[in-house]
């Protein structure tokens, strides 16, 4: 009974820190929620509208082309929300407190998931409107995979939150944090990936990549799932009398289900160690 | 001050954006006829089946399965068709001829061979639209469609664009079927056709729409007055309209009556075949999900109203304390 006591009162500053995180962030939170279900609303209902404009065949054709703005949503509000978690307590010198009330790993770990619910739920909202649109469009049920779809959406915002929480561990301020996640979310993975696809082809999978990782929330609703993973397009005879020769352009459609949960995993891992080891070294 | 007439701005645009979009229909759509589709998806169900009086009734040696494709000849079988979109064109002479006739009367692998054939013989469209000049103004909706099955719906559709035809004007059908009649005289006359096999079968009005039915048939809203007014064009004496239903009779091995009820897209909603003492031989019905998702909606909406309540509540009590406190 004592122990049982002890612990929840080791919990709890964890608790209050997780509210007040949800308090603070709430303007951050109802913009995002806003974004998610104009977007959802846009993609699934307005577009719709147009009768010239197609319906999907399938409720999951219907669910994959409303999730195309899923990682944008995503990648802002992790960026956004995760950014601040540590390199706040040094930017306002909370951090460098020699005896703090509140055990520092407790306050980081309240914060985090205080912003982790958050973005959850902007996640949740999102795919609850377009769960809500498909069953008004194609009746029920609802098709499985968009749960599936739903769980490795959370697992990838977990990875990049973890991505952006370890840029946050030494990064001097917030915005610097969330222009160089951004930077390298939006864009740096993308070119990196594109430059070893032109190089390797299909020999070496991009699986370093968050941003290739993130093709799985999408891909595991197509049916049947992309085999091969890797697709080629090929021109030639182009040009004036057809000698402008070969060219191709290559793409990795989406990792396979158990190597992308996997690596995700191992991200969230990888992150999160080396975060917490550079916190405890900026502290000493 | 400032910041109200923005937030203003842009809620008319938004609502701009969404009253366009909704009455785009009708913009397109002016005139004397309407269509009245949605976007969606119909199930529809084998609701009964009595073999022993079909055989009896209707034919011997056919079943449902003959009509409707899939398990259609057995109960509880389901069907479902999920309406994509529909867009509003022009056709002529030569397109009533290819995508509504040739589908009704041919299977989709002699059609290349056909349309080889007649334009071998120099029909081909630009000669046919100079022969036969009438152009109709119809909406063309496509669907997904599932045939019936017994079991479990496959993930993909049978049929990824089963098409709908609502032509807007009923009384067109007098000339598309004249039209038909005359270039199927002039192509069944030539040796090369004689030769070939094929031929185009001459259709009655009666034949005609019973062939349309199962192939694409959708009505102009309102529905009632365009069922009559395609009834009388086509001067069909064995069909009957009694509001939204198309009542045809029929006869088999007797004599038997169809009815066909169209719901509220002009697509057909219910299908019954009845003897003569009215007893039910076969029947479809149709379902949707409709009630089920108004019914999520209306629980969410309470949900939200009673939270804000609360939350209102709570904080004109806060309010009150404090002030009680000053």
């Amino acid at each position: 009974m004592e122990n049982r006591k002890n612990s929840f009162n080791g919990i709890k500053p964890i608790f209050y820190t997780i509210v007040f995180e949800i308090k603070k962030q709430r303007r951050k939170f109802y913009f995002f929620s806003f974004i998610a279900i104009i977007v959802a609303i846009l993609l699934g209902y307005v577009l719709q509208l147009i009768p010239g404009y197609l319906l999907s065949d399938t409720q999951a054709e219907f669910f994959n082309n409303g999730l195309q703005f899923i990682s944008f949503i995503t990648l802002f509000s992790a960026c956004l929300f995760f950014s601040g978690i540590i390199c706040s307590e040094f930017d306002k010198k909370t951090g460098f407190i020699v005896f703090p009330k509140i055990n520092k790993y407790k306050l980081i770990l309240g914060k985090y998931f205080g912003n982790l619910i958050l973005v959850v739920s902007i996640i949740t909202l999102y795919y609850f409107i377009l769960g809500i649109l498909g069953f008004f469009y194609y009746g029920g049920p609802i098709n499985i995979r968009l749960f599936y779809s739903y769980g490795i959406a959370i697992l990838y915002v977990i990875a990049l939150s973890s991505f952006v929480t370890f840029f946050s561990s030494f990064m001097r301020s917030v915005n610097l944090t969330i222009i160089s996640t951004l930077i390298l979310l939006l864009i740096g993975f993308n070119i990196a990936d594109q430059i070893v696809t032109l190089v390797f082809k299909e020999s070496f999978e991009p699986l370093y990549s968050l941003a290739y990782l993130g093709n799985l929330i999408t891909g595991i609703l197509e049916y049947p799932f992309p085999d091969p993973r890797y697709s080629e397009f090929s021109f030639s005879g182009m040009g004036p009398g057809g000698m402008g020769g070969d060219f191709s352009f290559g793409q990795w459609v989406t990792p396979s289900i158990e190597m992308g949960i996997a690596l995700l995993i191992v991200f969230i891992v990888f992150y999160f160690l080396l975060a917490a080891y550079l916190f405890k070294r900026r502290q000493l | 001050m400032m910041k109200n007439t923005k937030f203003r701005t842009i809620g008319v645009s938004l609502f701009c954006i969404i009253l366009l979009g909704m009455l785009s229909t009708s913009i397109v759509a002016n005139g004397n006829y309407n269509v009245a589709l949605t976007k969606g998806t119909e199930v529809l169900i084998v609701s009964q089946y009595d073999e022993a009086a079909w055989k009896t009734t209707v034919n011997a040696s056919t079943t449902p399965s003959n009509w409707f494709e899939g398990d259609s000849n057995q109960t509880g079988a389901k069907s479902k068709y999920t309406m994509k979109g529909w867009n509003f064109v022009t056709w002529n002479t030569y397109d009533v001829f290819v995508s509504l006739f040739l589908p009704l009367l041919f299977e989709s692998e002699e059609l290349i061979t056909l349309l080889g054939l007649m334009n071998s013989q120099g029909y081909n469209e630009t000669t046919i639209n100079t022969n036969y000049t009438n152009t109709y103004n119809l909406w063309v909706g496509l669907r997904a469609a599932w045939n019936f099955t017994i079991g479990i719906f496959e993930e993909d559709p049978t049929n990824t664009n089963d098409a709908l035809l609502i032509f807007k004007n009923p009384t067109d059908f007098d000339d598309i079927l004249n039209n038909y009649n005359n270039l199927s005289v002039e192509l069944n006359s030539l040796p090369a056709f004689q030769f070939s096999g094929y031929s185009f079968p001459i259709l009655n009005a009666e034949e005609f729409l019973w062939l349309f039915i199962f192939n694409g048939f959708t009505l102009g809203f309102p529905f009632a007055y365009y069922l009559a007014e395609l009834i009388t064009t086509l001067d069909c004496e064995n069909a009957t309209v009694s509001d939204n239903v198309l009542i045809i009779n029929r006869t088999g091995e007797t004599n038997y009556t169809v009815e066909i009820s169209y719901g509220s897209e002009g697509i057909m909603s219910s299908f019954t075949v009845k003897d003569e003492d009215n007893n039910i031989i076969y029947q479809i019905v149709s379902s949707n999900s409709d009630w089920v998702f108004y019914t999520i909606i209306v629980i969410i909406a309470i949900c939200i109203g009673g939270l804000s309540a609360y939350l209102i509540f709570r904080k004109l009590r806060i309010n009150k304390i404090r002030n009680r406190n000053k």
